[in-house]
C-alpha cells in the first residue's frame, strides 16, 4: 500500500493518474454539490426561529470545514516535501493555497451575511470569528511567498517553513483567542459523540453538500497540481533552451 | 559567539541608527494614535496597553532588512556557514542583538510612554514586564522575517507582512496580562505564558532561521 502510495511521487504517473480521474471526479462533485444545495435550498423547512436565514449553512460549514482541513493538507504536503523531497508535495500545497484561501473567504463571508439577521452585525470579535480571520490572514501570508520569493527551490522551502511555523501560531492564537470571553458563535453542529445534533431534515442534505466541497477541493487540488507540474516542466524546457542557444 | 554579540551591539550602537530608529518608531505610534483618537484621557488609559503592545510589535518588525542582509552582502555570511561556528549559534547571536538593541530598550521606555497614554506608572510597570518576557519571541520571530527578506534584494516590506500574523499570539497575552492586572485579576499566569512562549521560541527558531539561511546560500 505505502509503495503503491509513493508512486503517484513521479509526476508522469501522478499525471496519468489525474487524466484517467478527473472526468469522474468533476461530475460527482457537481452531482454531490447540486444534489446537496438544492436539496437543501428547496426542500428543507424553515427554521423555527431563524427562518429561511438557515440555510446558509449549507455553504457555510462545509465551506469552514473544508479551509481547516486544506491548511492540515498543507501542513503534510509540507512536511513531506522538507522530508522526502518529492516536488510534487510542495507543489499539491501551493495548488491548494489559494483554494484553502477562497474556502475561508466563503465562510467569512457566508458567516458575516447569517450573523447579520441574527445577531444584528455582520461582524463580532468573536473566538472563532477572530481565529478564521487569523487563518486568512495565514494563508495570505504562504501565498505572498509564493509570489514575491521568484526562485522555485527556495520558494518551497520558505513556504512551507513558513506553513510550519504558522500552523503552531495559528493554533497558539485559537487558544489565545479562546480566553478572551465567550463568543456568540453556537457550538459545534455535527459532533458524533453528542446527544442534541442538528435535525435529520437538515443532517442528510448538510452531509452531502460537505461531501461535495470534498471532492470538490480534491478535484481543483489535483487538476491545479498537475497545472503547476506543466508549468515547471515548461520552464524547464526554457532554461534548457536558452543555455544551448548561449 | 560573544564575539559576533558585541561586534553587532557595537555596530548598533555606534551607527545609531540601529538602535534610535525602532525607539523613534516606538514613540511616534505611541503619540499618533492619541492625536487620532483625540484628547479622550479614559479612552486612552483603557487602550494604552494595545498602543503599547502594537507599537512594540512594528517598531521590532519594521527594521528586519539589516539583520542578516549586511552580512551576506559583504561575504561574511559564506564564511561563517564555512567555519566551525553552528550557524545556529550565529544565528541566536542575532536574536540577543536584536533583543537587546531593541526589545530591552523598548520594556525600559515603555512605562514612562504609557504616562503620556495617561497609564499610572504602576500599570506601566506590569506592561512593561509583560513585554519582557513576550519580546524574546518577537526578537526570534523578526529574524525569521529577517532571514525570509534575504531573498528579495529589492528592500520591500515583504519580511514584515510574513511574520506579522506570527505575533498575534503574543499580542493577545501581553495586552491580556495588563488588562487583568488593572481588572484586579492575577496577571501573572499571563505573563508567564508569554516566557514560556518567549523560551519556546529561542530555542527552536535558530534552527528554522538557519534552514532558511542555507536555502539562501544554496540559491
Amino acid at each position: 500500500m505505502a509503495t503503491r502510495f509513493w508512486k503517484f511521487a513521479n509526476p508522469h504517473h501522478f499525471g496519468k493518474l489525474v487524466t484517467a480521474s478527473t472526468p469522474a471526479l468533476w461530475s460527482l462533485s457537481f452531482l454531490f454539490l447540486m444534489t446537496g444545495l438544492l436539496w437543501g435550498f428547496l426542500f428543507t423547512p424553515d427554521d423555527f426561529r431563524q427562518g429561511s436565514t438557515v440555510k446558509i449553512i449549507f455553504v457555510h460549514v462545509p465551506s469552514a470545514l473544508m479551509a481547516i482541513n486544506c491548511w492540515l493538507m498543507m501542513l503534510v504536503s509540507s512536511i513531506i516535501w522538507m522530508v522526502r523531497r518529492h516536488r510534487i508535495s510542495i507543489l499539491a500545497a501551493k495548488a491548494a493555497a489559494p483554494v484553502g484561501l477562497s474556502f475561508t473567504l466563503v465562510a467569512l463571508i457566508s458567516g458575516g451575511l447569517w450573523g447579520q439577521p441574527m445577531w444584528g452585525t455582520f461582524w463580532a470579535w468573536d473566538p472563532r470569528l477572530t481565529s478564521f480571520l487569523i487563518l486568512f490572514l495565514h494563508y495570505i501570508t504562504y501565498q505572498l511567498i509564493w509570489i514575491y520569493i521568484a526562485d522555485k527551490e527556495s520558494a518551497a522551502n520558505i513556504s512551507s517553513l513558513v506553513c510550519l511555523v504558522g500552523s503552531v501560531f495559528a493554533l497558539l492564537s485559537r487558544y489565545a483567542v479562546n480566553l478572551w470571553n465567550q463568543g456568540l458563535h453556537q457550538g459545534a453542529t455535527l459532533s458524533l459523540d453528542q446527544e442534541t445534533n442538528i435535525h435529520n431534515s437538515y443532517y442528510i442534505p448538510l452531509v452531502i453538500c460537505i461531501l461535495g466541497f470534498v471532492l470538490l477541493f480534491i478535484t481543483l487540488v489535483l487538476v491545479r497540481t498537475r497545472t503547476e507540474i506543466i508549468h515547471n516542466q515548461i520552464e524547464l524546457m526554457e532554461k534548457q533552451r536558452r543555455k544551448q542557444n548561449a | 559567539m560573544l564575539t559576533l554579540i558585541t561586534r553587532d551591539l557595537r555596530a548598533n550602537f555606534r551607527l545609531g541608527s540601529g538602535i534610535w530608529l525602532p525607539l523613534t518608531m516606538f514613540l511616534t505610534i505611541v503619540v499618533l494614535i492619541p492625536i487620532g483618537i483625540g484628547p479622550d484621557i479614559d479612552l486612552h488609559s483603557k487602550i494604552a496597553p494595545a498602543i503599547l503592545w502594537i507599537g512594540v510589535v512594528f517598531s521590532l518588525f519594521l527594521f528586519l532588512d539589516r539583520i542578516f542582509s549586511p552580512d551576506l552582502e559583504d561575504g561574511s555570511l559564506d564564511r561563517i556557514a564555512a567555519s566551525d561556528l553552528p550557524l545556529e549559534k550565529y544565528v541566536w547571536s542575532k536574536i540577543i542583538v536584536l533583543w537587546i538593541s531593541s526589545g530591552l530598550l523598548l520594556t525600559i521606555l515603555a512605562p514612562f510612554l504609557g504616562l503620556l497614554l495617561n497609564l499610572p506608572l504602576q500599570v506601566g510597570l506590569i506592561c512593561s514586564s509583560s513585554i519582557l518576557a513576550g519580546s524574546p519571541a518577537l526578537a526570534a520571530i523578526g529574524c525569521l522575517g529577517g532571514g525570509i527578506g534575504t531573498f528579495n534584494r529589492h528592500g520591500n516590506l515583504l519580511q514584515t507582512v510574513i511574520v506579522l500574523p506570527l505575533s498575534i499570539p503574543i499580542l493577545i497575552f501581553g495586552t491580556k496580562s495588563v488588562i487583568a492586572y488593572s481588572n484586579g485579576e492575577p496577571y501573572l499566569p499571563w505573563v508567564l505564558q508569554l516566557s514560556g512562549i518567549s523560551l519556546a521560541s529561542i530555542a527552536i527558531f535558530p534552527f528554522l532561521i538557519s534552514y532558511t539561511l542555507k536555502t539562501v546560500l544554496e540559491e
